[in-house]
């Protein structure tokens, strides 16, 4: 089911947490809200779930405006951060709260409750747990037992709440994974709410990148990555090295320094001269012999642990700059702590200094 | 030379615990401390009440007056208690589960009949509903009398045991939170359900503290409910201010055969008290409790 949100804002007391806020889902996507604390992701989806109003614009589901409808008439799952499982009933009448609430009339018998959450539990992979009380579950079974909880009322889309915000890194990823292939699966309608940027890159359709109350960007896992928006979204996604600079005659002049690189294929900026530089780590390559377009610098840490190795150097102007290479290329150049380097830019994205600040 | 690994051990086990002799001291202590100011006070109320035989208790408790105190007595418990579930459940509610103007000015005044003495407690409401009091000369018209009757002991007995349940149930259900409330509300329940099959029993246990409480303080209140009785025999005497009443006229026999109906009562909570502590112990750690339904 399709979602429209159009111009919604709302206010907790003077804070603004949503300032007009338009964004359309289409029917069947996974679609990652993403932003730091504050930055009003979930608010947005408890607006959304009804969960709490918004002071301006409308929310409509396939077209139908439902911003004044209830609640429990929306016909939404929510699956809450910390799981907010009913303590005092099992599994079982967990998963079938949904469904014993139901008016008489629509309420579905003994027997098709027990086959509607005998599928659930085989769906979360989580069968012969029914008669379990949620404080004898792990975290990870909380979860799928909350997931499984949210769809037994059939809804028309899925919220979720930081989905993996509680849980520890293995099985944050093996249930990363499992989500995005029951969405598959499903086919259902479903945002979620996440600060890890790791987590909405790899699994959603579509990123939102929220900060203070506004959307900054939306655009596929690959577009936010690589075509940031704006300084918030390149720092937010990913490390990222920032130097002040200033664009004179075609070269770009990092920090006070006399160094000068010509970037080739970075955003030029017209107007102001003063332009704040980002690149990535792993898209600055370091090497022993002068270069025209290299700034020198001097080791000051290197981590060989993982897949890269990473690199803190300190550049003439007094920067730490930080820099990933690949095993290969860090045992050629065979670098040492203090030795001496030139830092040479594969891609960097230049934005007016006038612009934001983070 | 003493072997380094023995002497830190040694040193960890005088940390740890006291020598033998400070320990039995501080029991002792404790334990005759408890004896003399609470174990000797409760036998010698037994004791002296019954020291004329149980003849004489029984006959004590069969007087018309001594019925009428405790008939009186249950009355106010009865009416007072469940009003103040009524009132606790809603002003926790309303205070734990929504924001509004006021909030800390209410939490405030709940506390009120904590902080004020039980005789002002009750001289409120001679000044409110006596004589000479604000609603005074209204009551006298219409012919209603408050103050030295029964309606006023029951709004004094409401009035000191007002906090009880609201004060035990606060932090309960702010430590609860309000998610399970909006999951059940998300899943389609109506006001009515997400209370009763959410909150109610996420709370049962605490309430069920705080109505003992009120329920003990309903009954053995002294200072507000002399203020506002006049001590008119069989009629405003509840079973507290006929111990005072006994006791004023040498009557000390049925004085201590009565106070220990109180004494009893006394009893019986905190045995109630402390199975229902437990009984929430175990609700509150399900993987110790036996499975099923």
């Amino acid at each position: 089911m399709s979602i429209d949100i159009q111009s919604i804002r709302k206010k907790f007391g003077t804070f603004e947490a949503l300032a007009r806020v338009d964004l359309k889902i289409g029917s069947g996507e996974l679609v990652a809200l993403l932003g730091p604390s504050g930055s009003g992701k979930t608010t947005l989806l408890r607006i959304i779930a009804g969960l709490e109003l918004a002071d301006e614009g409308q929310i409509l589901f396939r077209g139908d405006d439902i911003s004044k409808h209830n609640v429990k008439d929306r016909g939404v799952g929510f699956v809450f951060q910390h799981y907010a499982l009913f303590r005092h009933m099992t599994v079982y009448e967990n998963i079938a709260f949904g469904l014993k609430v139901r008016p008489r009339a629509v309420r579905p018998s003994k027997a098709a409750m027990d086959k509607k959450v005998a599928e659930l539990l085989s769906l979360i992979r989580l069968e012969g747990i029914a008669a379990r009380y949620p404080s004898q579950l792990s975290g990870g079974q909380r979860q799928r037992v909350a997931l499984a909880r949210a769809l037994a009322i059939e809804p028309r889309m899925l919220l979720l709440d930081e989905p993996f915000g509680a849980l520890d890194a293995k099985v944050r990823r093996e249930l990363r994974q499992w989500i995005r292939d029951l969405h598959d699966k499903l086919n259902m309608t479903s945002i979620f709410v996440t600060h890890d940027q790791e987590e909405a890159l790899e699994i959603a359709d579509r990123v939102v990148v929220m900060n203070a109350g506004r959307i900054e960007q939306i655009g596929t896992p690959e577009e936010v990555y690589h075509y940031p928006a704006n300084p918030f979204v390149y720092d937010f996604l990913g490390n990222v090295n920032f130097f002040h600079g200033r664009l004179e005659g075609g070269k770009l002049y990092l920090g006070d320094s006399n160094a000068s690189v010509s970037l080739h294929g970075a955003a030029h900026t017209a107007g102001s001269p003063a332009a704040k530089i980002y690149i990535r780590p792993h898209l600055l390559d370091l090497d022993h012999a002068a270069s025209p377009n290299a700034f020198k610098a001097k080791v000051k840490f290197f981590n060989a642990a993982g897949p890269f190795v990473r690199i803190e150097v300190l550049s003439e102007w007094g920067d730490t700059v930080r820099v990933e290479l690949t095993q290969e290329r860090f045992q050629i150049l065979n670098l040492r702590k203090d030795d001496d380097v030139y830092v040479t830019f594969k891609d960097a994205k230049v934005f007016p200094a006038s612009d934001y600040s983070i | 030379m003493t072997n380094p690994t023995t002497s830190t051990a040694k040193l960890c086990t005088t940390r740890l615990t006291e020598p033998a002799w400070v320990r039995r001291v501080f029991i002792v202590i404790a334990l005759a401390f408890l004896a003399f100011f609470l174990l000797l006070p409760v036998l010698t109320v037994l004791l002296s009440g019954l020291n004329k035989g149980f003849g004489f208790y029984f006959k004590v408790m069969a007087e018309k007056d001594a019925w009428a105190a405790i008939k009186l007595t249950l009355l106010a418990a009865a009416i007072s208690v469940p009003l103040n579930v009524l009132f606790g459940l809603a002003s926790a509610w309303a205070i734990t589960k929504f924001d509004f103007w006021g909030k800390k000015a209410l939490l405030t005044l709940i506390d009120l009949p904590f902080t004020v003495s039980p005789v002002i407690s009750g001289l409120i409401f001679i000044l409110l509903f006596g004589a000479q009091g604000a609603f005074g000369p209204w009551l006298r018209e219409h012919d209603l009398k408050i103050i030295f009757a029964v309606p006023g002991i029951v709004l004094a007995t409401l009035f000191v045991t007002f906090p009880f349940v609201a004060r035990e149930l606060i932090p309960l259900m702010q430590a609860q939170g309000t998610e399970e409330e909006n999951a059940a509300v998300v899943l389609g329940a109506n006001g009515w359900q997400t209370f009763f099959k959410v909150t109610l029993p996420n709370i049962k246990w605490g309430l069920l503290y705080g109505v003992i409480l009120c329920n003990a303080r309903a009954m053995g209140e002294f200072g507000a409910v002399s203020v506002v009785s006049g001590h008119i025999r069989g009629l405003t005497n509840t079973i507290p201010l006929h111990v005072e009443i006994l006791y004023n006229e040498y009557q000390f026999t049925a004085a201590f055969a009565v106070a220990s109906l109180l004494m009893l009562l006394a009893l019986a909570t905190l045995a109630v008290k402390s199975w229902v502590e437990r009984q929430a112990k175990i609700a509150g750690s399900v993987e110790f409790a036996p499975k099923g339904h």
